[in-house]
């Protein structure tokens, strides 16, 4: 394996842990889980 | 048209942009919050290209393809995990960091973490500490000046100089204002010629007889080709285990005062989810410019310092005019880097140290219109004292940009990195916890890698040569410790507590109220 090949399976790692992440976030936001803007004024 | 010429032509146009925007940035900065933090003012992917620009620094586009230049792909990994590090810290903090600083009224590093311990004492050691910083504009400087001379012509030291007018130049007019849009805008340049680089890359552009990545790694010399992952000789890459602490002494990167200041211009804590996604998506992409660095090497390119590749590069492939372009756009972003150092050094005489400490000291009134004004003028002569210290610092070139610049920050990642991961997380943190763990691992920094960087004695390789190494292992410390000795400490009271770690309020997430809760703001 060379070296451009350990790195980019490095940010693909990285590309999972930011989107499990992501939906870490939105599941304990108090309103990313919300209705749109729009629908809670 | 010469290349000089051009050059001369897209750096008048660039000052003009600049100044430009430090007089629109003055329009908005009213009060001293303004100037400090441009609190609640951008969207995330403002604020996120703002951010990769700064975090990616003149490092990225000289420092480092010089390190590929000198030691071929195995110089890569520091790129590839750097941003990996970086990323996953901002992940980590951005949303906490931004919420409760807001709640606080903070406008700095070290001045959240006074506001967050509720302790003068942490925020002075984190001041002080963060003086460091000056070690980073000192690098940004030097790579100014060497630009200035492979593309314009100039003397390597009236490029430093010509450098640090350009930036106080708009830095005491725009304040933080300033400083976010040109860095955004800096930092869609810098995507764009990596991309450029990237694509050079694997076209072997400029390798003869070559059309692809594989033929650009056979015209190397075989110790700097693609399956060489580590090197004994080198201590940055000397081992696995070295690459590991590299990549470990980044999650703290985040808590230096020019970047967690950051988060708190955020337009409320909903833009957090696009400032991640857009600046480490471009943050990781930019990492990438030190295969210019393997490019040019494999080209047969000769240059004087490693760290001139880039450019040199770009004079030996590109048209003048287009040579030129891309250095000029490269010397912004090594500018944007700078002028986001000086305004933090700046915050640190007139916020952490005048306001914050000694108006509190002699019981003076903090949010009084005259202290605002003064704080204003501290902040100004703190930009231009700064800009002549690290300009005179540097006349001499350093040896190697990317080494220099650590030698500093690291200083400030040991220390402060357990008080900040600790303190957003853990309701139990203490003062003394924290105090404790940032003197002490700030020693610890000094003991293995700033005594002998500074030559008073030889050390212990790899941690004397290598500042990741030693700064990965000296953050961990500064975590293990706070969490270790903050049950010794006085317990924060229970309201600070509860009102700081409460959930994001619909205000707070829209970022319609900027308005710090009054019982935070209060008694801290």
């Amino acid at each position: 394996m060379n070296v451009l090949a350990v790195g980019l399976v490095c940010i693909a790692l990285y590309g999972v842990l930011m989107l499990v992440w992501l939906r870490h976030d939105k599941n304990t936001s108090d309103y990313a889980a919300a209705p749109a803007k729009g629908d809670r004024s | 048209m010469s290349v000089t010429a051009w050059g001369w032509t897209f750096l008048v146009a660039f000052g003009a942009f600049m100044v430009f925007i430090g007089l629109r940035g003055m329009r908005k900065t009213l009060t001293s919050d303004d100037y400090a933090t441009a609190r609640g003012s951008y969207p995330g992917w403002v604020l996120g290209l703002s951010y990769m620009a700064v975090v990616a620094s003149g490092s990225t586009f000289m420092g480092i393809p010089g390190l590929a230049y000198a030691y071929g792909f195995k110089a890569g990994y520091y790129p590839m995990l750097y941003p990996i590090g970086i990323y996953i810290g901002t992940m980590l903090i951005a949303r906490r960091m931004k919420r409760k600083g807001d709640r606080l009224g903070s406008q700095s590093m070290p001045d959240f973490l006074g506001d967050l311990y509720r302790s003068s004492a942490l925020r002075v050691i984190a001041a002080l500490v963060s003086i460091f910083l000056i070690y980073y504009l000192m690098s940004q400087l030097a790579a100014s000046g060497q630009m200035f001379d492979v593309v314009l012509g100039l003397d390597y030291r009236a490029g430093v100089v010509l450098a640090i007018v350009l930036v106080i130049a708009y830095m005491i007019t725009g304040g933080a204002h300033a400083d976010i849009v040109t860095d955004a805008v800096q930092g869609f340049f810098m995507l764009c010629i990596a991309i450029f680089v990237i694509g050079a890359f694997l076209v072997a552009m400029g390798v003869e007889g070559g059309s692809s990545a594989a033929d650009v790694n056979a015209a190397l010399p075989a110790e700097m080709r693609w399956d060489v992952h580590t090197d004994p000789s080198v201590p940055t890459f000397s081992s696995w285990w070295v690459l590991v602490l590299l990549f470990i002494a980044h999650f703290g990167f985040v808590t230096q005062p020019h970047l967690g200041n950051k988060f708190f211009a955020l337009r409320g804590g909903g833009q957090t989810r696009q400032f991640i996604l857009l600046s480490s998506i471009t943050g990781l992409t930019v990492g990438f410019l030190f295969l210019g660095g393997v490019l040019g090497r494999a080209m047969g390119i000769e240059v004087e310092s490693p760290d001139q590749i880039i450019p040199v590069m770009f004079l030996e492939l590109l048209p003048g005019w287009a040579a030129a372009a891309l250095a000029i756009a490269i010397l912004s972003a090594i500018i944007s880097t700078a002028d986001g150092l000086l305004m933090s050094i700046s915050q640190i005489f007139a916020n952490d140290l005048y306001r914050k400490t000694w108006v509190r000291l002699r019981g003076g009134d903090l949010n009084s219109p005259e202290v605002d004004r003064r704080a204003l003028l501290v902040g100004r002569a703190g930009i231009v004292l700064t800009g002549i210290v690290a300009a005179l610092a540097v006349f001499d070139p350093p040896e190697l940009l990317s080494i220099l610049l650590w030698v500093g920050i690291g200083g400030i990642i040991s220390s402060l990195t357990g008080p900040v991961f600790v303190g957003l997380f853990w309701k139990r943190a203490t003062a003394f916890g924290a105090v404790a763990a940032a003197l002490t691992s700030f020693a610890f920094y000094f003991a293995i890698h700033l005594g002998p960087q500074f030559g008073l004695y030889e050390g212990v390789d790899p941690w004397n040569a290598n500042p990741f190494a030693a700064t990965g292992v000296a953050s961990m410390l500064g975590v293990v410790l706070t969490l270790l000795l903050s049950p010794l400490g006085k317990q924060l009271p229970a309201e600070h507590v509860e009102a700081l770690h409460a959930h994001e309020t619909e205000d707070e997430w829209h970022g319609t109220s900027s308005v710090a809760a009054p019982s935070v703001r209060q008694s801290s």
